[in-house]
């Protein structure tokens, strides 16, 4: 069973822009999360984000239309790879939208891989796209 | 709950031909200072970047549209998903400079709470603007804070 979004505590959000995406290509594609600072967070709005998570946060990931009354539907269907995460992501029941995982409890070296594999149907048109993110985790703030 | 913005809503009767699009990192924004705003943590984007819209993803989006298209404004926090009880809502537009597009019958409305679509107007006439569009942001059940800045609208015939 995966995590509750209302247990997470950080957000990356995908906004698609479903005139412009393409199969395997990730135009039209706008990542947030809302851990803004720059220091530790590059690539926000563009389909490229890199940032900096604590170790042992819950994570909810999303893929949502620009324009609500879009016609289809989005599924993510793989978020990153196993490494890396206490409790690794998952669907979240009822939601095929979102994910949520948790990120490993001990720091790693390095990244950890959080690449976003979501699926747009409509118009009789399937569309993937994989949109790269990266998770780097630090220790707490004591 | 309705899985495309998190929240339940009532389909717009109209389809805007454009939609623009708020992200707000809340707990960034409120704390910087209220005002006139142009650092990080508002992200826009509209659903035109292949028809030449320009300056997606930041705060000074360029969007292209057509006199008589109808055009939609949202703004969602980034933490939507969450329990953080954080909100965002567009409070109001002013054309600062250049031709006002909107004309004297087209400006931007809110829109009835639940509907698909915050904020709604129409492009009647044909110039280029510089547009204030101001948010109010809450985190946590505080008061609201205001922040506004300037992107941009190019309307051809």
């Amino acid at each position: 069973m995966s995590i509750s979004t209302s247990n997470c505590t950080t957000f990356i959000q995908v906004w698609v822009d479903v005139n412009a995406i393409q199969q395997n290509t990730t135009t039209g594609c706008y990542a947030v999360c809302n851990i803004t600072p720059q220091s530790v967070t590059t690539g926000m709005g563009t389909a490229n984000l890199s940032t900096t998570v604590t170790t042992g946060t819950n994570v909810c990931w999303t893929v949502l239309p620009i324009d609500p009354q879009y016609n289809g539907d989005f599924t993510i269907t793989n978020i990153g790879v196993e490494s890396g995460w206490n409790v690794p992501p998952a669907p979240v029941a009822g939601l095929p939208n979102t994910f949520t995982g948790q990120l490993t409890t001990t720091t790693v070296n390095g990244n950890v891989n959080s690449n976003i594999a979501f699926s747009y149907n409509g118009s009789g048109n399937s569309i993937t796209v994989t949109l790269p993110v990266t998770i780097t985790p630090v220790a707490p703030v004591n | 709950m309705n899985n495309k913005t998190n929240s339940p809503f009532v389909s717009s009767t109209i389809m805007p031909a454009r939609v623009i699009n708020l992200a707000i990192d809340t707990a960034y924004i409120y704390s910087q200072t209220s005002g006139t705003y142009a650092g990080v943590g508002v992200y826009m984007m509209d659903n035109n970047v292949e028809g030449g819209s320009t300056n997606e993803g930041g705060l000074e989006l360029v969007t292209d549209v057509s006199a008589g298209f109808g055009i939609a404004f949202n703004a969602f926090p980034i933490d939507a998903a969450g329990n953080q009880g954080d909100t965002v809502a567009i409070v109001g537009f002013e054309v600062s400079d250049g031709t006002n597009i909107f004309g004297n019958f087209g400006w931007p409305t809110e829109q009835p709470a639940g509907s698909s679509y915050q904020w709604m107007g129409t492009a009647m006439v044909q110039g280029n603007c510089t547009y204030q569009i101001k948010i109010g942001v809450s985190i946590g059940g505080a008061p609201m804070q205001y922040f506004w800045w300037d992107p941009f609208f190019n309307c051809t015939a």
